[in-house]
């Protein structure tokens, strides 16, 4: 398990590398150069001597990758106090090690899986760390401030629209295939159809104009806001105002997100419950005299459940490229909606941190979805 | 006297065949193709998808004959200009903020040849032949994109599925490597870099035809995977190690035998491609890192009818968004219903 | 002659499906005695399995229907009982063991998790009474090291160990009845005697019933009392062991008597087969079902249905209009269509 995770997490490193250099370079094909915009500007001429220093500007573009990549993974400043991060993630590291080399059963995939997660809760309760990602090339501001600034808005986000894909499509499939064929499987196929085919921006743009500006037009109620994550009076307001005024601005672009995969979870849950239902075990657990019930709750579901893991982890990757359209739609202060601006201006190193920082992500949702794998089917042997 | 005779006799053909003809226990054979027409045109909606598909490609295709008949307007011209002049064959200019914006089925002006049926835009452009028109870039994009993913996904999931070891080894490192890329948002840094690069010829920079290469090259692996594995399960089934121990060659193996029974997957997974490369296009032109203006394209449409349907002129969003969810549908049904006709698995029960 | 544990009468299930309603079993009628051991032959789609998932309750609507007749077990009509009540027989009084071991077992709980669901739900014991009994059971098939071995999952198990568990779970409740619906054929030959002969030896050990189903005449040659031939949803002949192989009456248990292979065979006979394949059980010929693979058919066998009857001894039924006419032994195919030639 240990040698298997490790090799994964080694192929993620290759991928991230030539994803670096895929995104570097394009960024540097661009003609003109990113600090053309600066130089419009006579008072910069000191800001693009630093930059062109700082980034090696001035040398060729296999150097400057070198450049770009040391800095990426160089903490600006290690001192006793704010190293704790780094600590939480060798102590998690080697506690995985022996849990993975100590434990029999198929469970420690779990206790790894709780260790990581209160190592990542200590990272980013303390997160005083920080990488030297540099400056953005338009005047925004430190990178990496950036960058976390908005990574809390695109987790409310991303997480919510996963919640809504999961809790729903997952049950929704799950009832389809034990009432197959009944009418309510029919529609459920039907709608998932429609919506799988539905790209994210008209579902986006269509809930924003009819529930949030056409509904308010039409009846004088502020059902949802068009825009934004909060209200600017935010602070002043109750926490049960508070909940309302979250969820008012929420709940579109999370549906909007979540839509797509909702129908791919439930058509996949639908196909997985289908097969399992028609299994062997399933009816050995029937000749047993189990109630119909206990069959589908115990029997069933456990076994249904396991493709879908390997699906979440997909999905990840999606829903990133959902979110970022969303973010733009709804105005929402994500890293999304910060990758577009970005990009517009070729930002470049605010560009290659969001990338990074997106296929990071991928990268270790992978690894989590293959453990969590290992957790849920004791068959699965890590090679 | 002896059981041979016995033998000879119940297994005298033509009457045997007679008779089992006559209580319908054996059927005359039937082909695979016989089979596959059969569960497809089964399956209804399937038939409809395809009927709706060839509609558009047909539509689409004969765009330039139904403008040059005056039937649909150009889709780049705006129509008339604030004082009803027509401004046929004039490219239209920015920031002119009091084009009137006529809604769907309005009288055309006396000088443009077709009426409005879906209405026309804020630079006067008419919304049903953008429509038709940016048919053209979805379904390039989608053509296009289809056929890279068919054959690089094939021939890298075949060469990699029959050559175990070394060869299998690397090619299916790197398909790892490019299906690990985020689609969405390298497409996007591709999108937006693609009109700068200046060594490129400008069919690639400027039509649909880049953001197809794009979307082509990032999105083989799946079906390379898939190939790969069919033809693994494949070394191991008893007709391939029949065909080899009679002395077919290597490539004879490949194109009589194995291609041929991986050929369901990859008539199945190419037509999804084809669905989500449309979509694809579509969000990087919502998005402005698509298909660059003034080419019409459903996405930037949504875009552009977004921002008008916010002051309540809703068609062009409507019916942009309409044309692409429909040929999306289609090709997910179309999908389906081959996935369905197409399954081995599924034979036609005789008990 | 005792009370029989199982009397079935008339069965008939039938399942819808796209091309048309599979009569999978049309009207059959046998009855159980307390530790009888009944053999059920026929070929692949003769519908002996379907049989038994009838007497189990397992027929699933829509699909399936059992649409008349009557199964009494312990004189109760299994037929009209609620789903509440048939629970209860089911797993406990009746158990089943079926085809494939690979596949019977739930792959994601352990052993001793499944086996002492089953014991939990019919005996009235607490948890560890329950993995005592567990523990015993697969002491009983024969498992060693059966308390560490309550731990591991179905994968670690071989296809053999696994169906020994599958017949402990079986057995773990002490039923009236055992249906084992071809328990070995999945398995290789020389670990097919062993479960076997564990299986019957164990049940008779409980004094449990057995409904062995199978495809194999000699397998129910060496295990069971009494045998029925099913065929196209059907029993065509019904009797002794000793009757069926070595008094056929059916022309059908004659070809698969032929089509075996037999130590005892002194004259070398060479194989023969039953020529074609079972017929369509949407589309069912008129007449004897078996008349066109029959060499034997004559012109009333096209029109009338044979019913079970008695030939020769009290116990022995065949459905053949022609039985004990046919010198089976005796005669071959061209010698009876001589026969007819000269009669018309």
């Amino acid at each position: 398990m240990l040698a298997y995770i490790t090799r994964r997490l080694v192929y993620g490193l290759v991928t991230l590398l030539a994803l670096s250099m895929i995104v570097f370079s394009l960024l540097q094909a661009s003609g003109g150069g990113p600090l053309d915009r600066l130089r419009l500007n006579p008072r910069m001429q000191p800001v693009i001597e630093l930059l062109t220093k700082q980034w090696g500007l001035d040398q060729p573009v296999w150097k400057q990758y070198v450049t770009w990549l040391k800095n990426y993974v160089t903490p600006s400043e290690l001192s006793f106090e704010n190293a704790l991060p780094l600590l939480a993630i060798v102590v998690a590291a080697g506690a995985s090690i022996a849990v993975a080399k100590l434990m029999k059963s198929h469970w420690k995939g779990a206790l790894i899986l709780l260790v990581w997660a209160l190592a990542v809760f200590v990272i980013f309760s303390n997160m005083t760390l920080k990488f030297n990602w540099g400056i953005s090339f338009q005047g925004a501001g430190d990178v990496w401030d950036l960058v976390f600034g908005r990574v809390g808005a695109t987790f409310r986000l991303g997480f919510s629209a996963l919640f809504l894909a999961l809790m729903i499509g997952v049950p929704l499939g799950i009832y389809q295939a034990i009432r197959q064929y009944s009418f309510f499987d029919q529609l459920g196929t039907t709608v998932a159809f429609v919506a799988f085919s539905t790209p994210i921006f008209i579902v986006g743009v269509g809930l924003q104009l009819i529930l949030a500006l056409y509904f308010e037009k039409w009846t004088g109620v502020k059902l949802f806001y068009v825009t934004g994550m909060n209200s600017p009076h935010y602070g002043e307001m109750t926490l049960f105002q508070q909940i309302g005024d979250t969820l008012q601005h929420l709940t579109l672009p999370a549906i909007s997100i979540a839509l797509i995969s909702l129908a791919g979870y439930s058509r996949f849950q639908r196909a997985s419950m289908l097969e399992v239902l028609h299994s062997d075990y399933l009816r050995t657990a029937k000749a047993k005299g189990l109630p119909r019930s206990r069959v589908i709750v115990k029997h069933a579901l456990r076994n249904a459940l396991i493709p879908v893991v390997t699906l979440i982890s997909l999905d990840i990757a999606f829903m990133i490229g959902g979110a970022i359209i969303t973010e733009t739609i709804f105005g929402w202060p994500g890293v999304g909606r910060l990758y577009i601006t970005a990009i517009g201006t070729i930002d470049y190193p605010l560009v290659m941190a969001i990338v990074m920082i997106i296929g990071i992500g991928i990268v270790i949702m992978n690894v989590v979805a293959d453990i969590l794998y290992g957790v849920m089917d004791p068959r699965v042997r890590y090679e | 006297m002896s059981d041979t005779e016995f033998l000879s006799a119940g297994e005298e053909p033509s009457e045997s065949a007679l008779l089992v003809e006559s209580e319908g226990i054996a059927v005359e054979p039937i082909t695979q193709w016989d089979l596959f027409w059969t569960r497809l045109r089964r399956h209804r909606l399937a038939m409809i998808a395809s009927g709706v598909l060839a509609l558009l490609v047909l539509v689409v295709v004969s765009a330039p004959v139904l403008q040059a008949a005056g039937w649909i307007d150009s889709p780049v011209e705006r129509l008339v200009d604030e004082g009803g002049r027509t401004l046929r064959n004039i490219p239209p200019r920015l920031s002119d903020g009091t084009v009137q914006i006529l809604p769907p089925g309005a009288e055309a002006h006396p000088a443009s040849t077709s009426a409005l049926w879906f209405g026309s835009d804020d630079l006067g452009r008419g919304v049903f032949s953008r429509v038709i028109y940016g048919g053209r870039a979805s379904l390039i994009v989608g053509f296009v994109t289809g056929m890279i993913v068919a054959l690089f996904g094939t021939v890298m999931g075949s060469i990699a599925g029959y050559y175990p070891g070394a060869v299998d080894q690397s090619l299916m490192r790197f398909t790892d490597l490019v299906l690990g890329l985020p689609l969405l948002p390298v497409a996007i840094v591709v999108g937006r870099i693609l009109p700068e690069l200046t060594f490129l010829p400008g069919w690639i920079k400027q039509g649909p035809m880049g953001i197809a290469l794009l979307l082509g090259f990032l999105s083989w692996g799946g079906l390379a995977r898939i190939v790969r594995a069919e033809f693994l399960s494949l070394r191991e089934k008893e007709f391939v190690e029949a065909a080899r121990a009679a002395g077919a060659s290597d490539r004879r193996i490949v194109f009589r035998h194995a291609l041929p029974n991986a050929m369901s997957p990859i008539i199945v997974q190419t037509t999804l491609i084809v669905g989500i490369a449309i979509v694809i296009e579509a969000a990087l032109s919502f998005l402005g890192f698509g298909v660059p203006p003034p080419t019409p394209t459903w996405g930037a449409m949504a875009a552009e009818g977004g921002r008008l349907a916010v002051r309540g002129f809703w068609w062009e969003l409507v019916f942009s968004g309409f044309a692409l969810v429909t040929t999306v549908l289609s090709i997910n049904f179309l999908g389906d219903g081959l996935r369905d006709a197409l399954d081995p698995t599924q034979t036609i029960e005789r008990k | 002659m005792t009370e029989p544990l199982l009397e079935v009468d008339d069965l008939r299930t039938y399942f819808t499906t796209e091309e048309g309603i599979v009569r999978a079993v049309d009207g059959i009628s046998f009855s159980m005695q307390p530790g009888q051991r009944l053999g059920v032959v026929g070929e692949s789609g003769s519908g002996k399995s379907v049989t038994a998932l009838s007497v189990m309750g397992l027929i699933e609507p829509p699909a399936g229907e059992i649409v008349t007749g009557r199964l009494m077990f312990k004189g109760r009509n299994l037929l009209e009982l609620d789903e509440d009540e048939f629970q209860e027989v089911r797993g406990g009084q009746i158990a089943m063991i079926f085809q494939d071991p690979m596949t019977a077992l739930n792959p994601v709980y352990t052993i001793g998790d499944q086996l002492m669901e089953t014991i939990l739900l019919h005996q009235n014991v607490n948890r560890s009474e329950a993995r005592e009994i567990a523990i015993q059971s697969i002491d009983d098939v024969q498992i060693p090291n059966a308390a560490q071995r309550m731990l591991d999952y179905p994968h670690q198990y071989s296809g053999g160990m696994r169906q020994r568990i599958m017949i402990a779970m079986g057995l773990s409740c002490n039923p009236d009845l055992l249906i084992a619906d071809e328990p070995t054929t999945a398995l290789d030959v020389t670990t097919q005697a062993q479960i076997m002969d564990l299986m019957l030896q164990l049940a008779e050990d409980r004094g449990t019933a057995v409904m062995l189903i199978t495809h194999d005449l000699g397998v129910v040659a060496g295990f069971c009392d009494d045998v029925h031939v099913m065929y196209a949803g059907g029993i065509v002949e019904s009797g002794t062991v000793d009757d069926i192989y070595y008094n056929p009456q059916h022309p059908y248990t004659w070809g698969l008597l032929g089509s075996m292979t037999r130590l005892d065979d002194v004259q070398q006979h060479r194989l023969h087969s039953v020529r074609g394949a079972p017929p369509s059980v949407i589309d069912l010929p008129r007449g004897c079902r078996f008349r066109p693979r029959c060499d034997f058919a004559t012109d009333v066998c096209s029109e009338v249905l044979p019913a079970l009857r008695g030939v020769g001894n009290p116990e022995q039924q065949a459905a053949c209009h022609h039985a004990e006419e046919l010198d089976l032994h005796a005669v071959t195919a061209d010698e009876v269509r001589a026969t007819e030639e000269v009669a018309t």
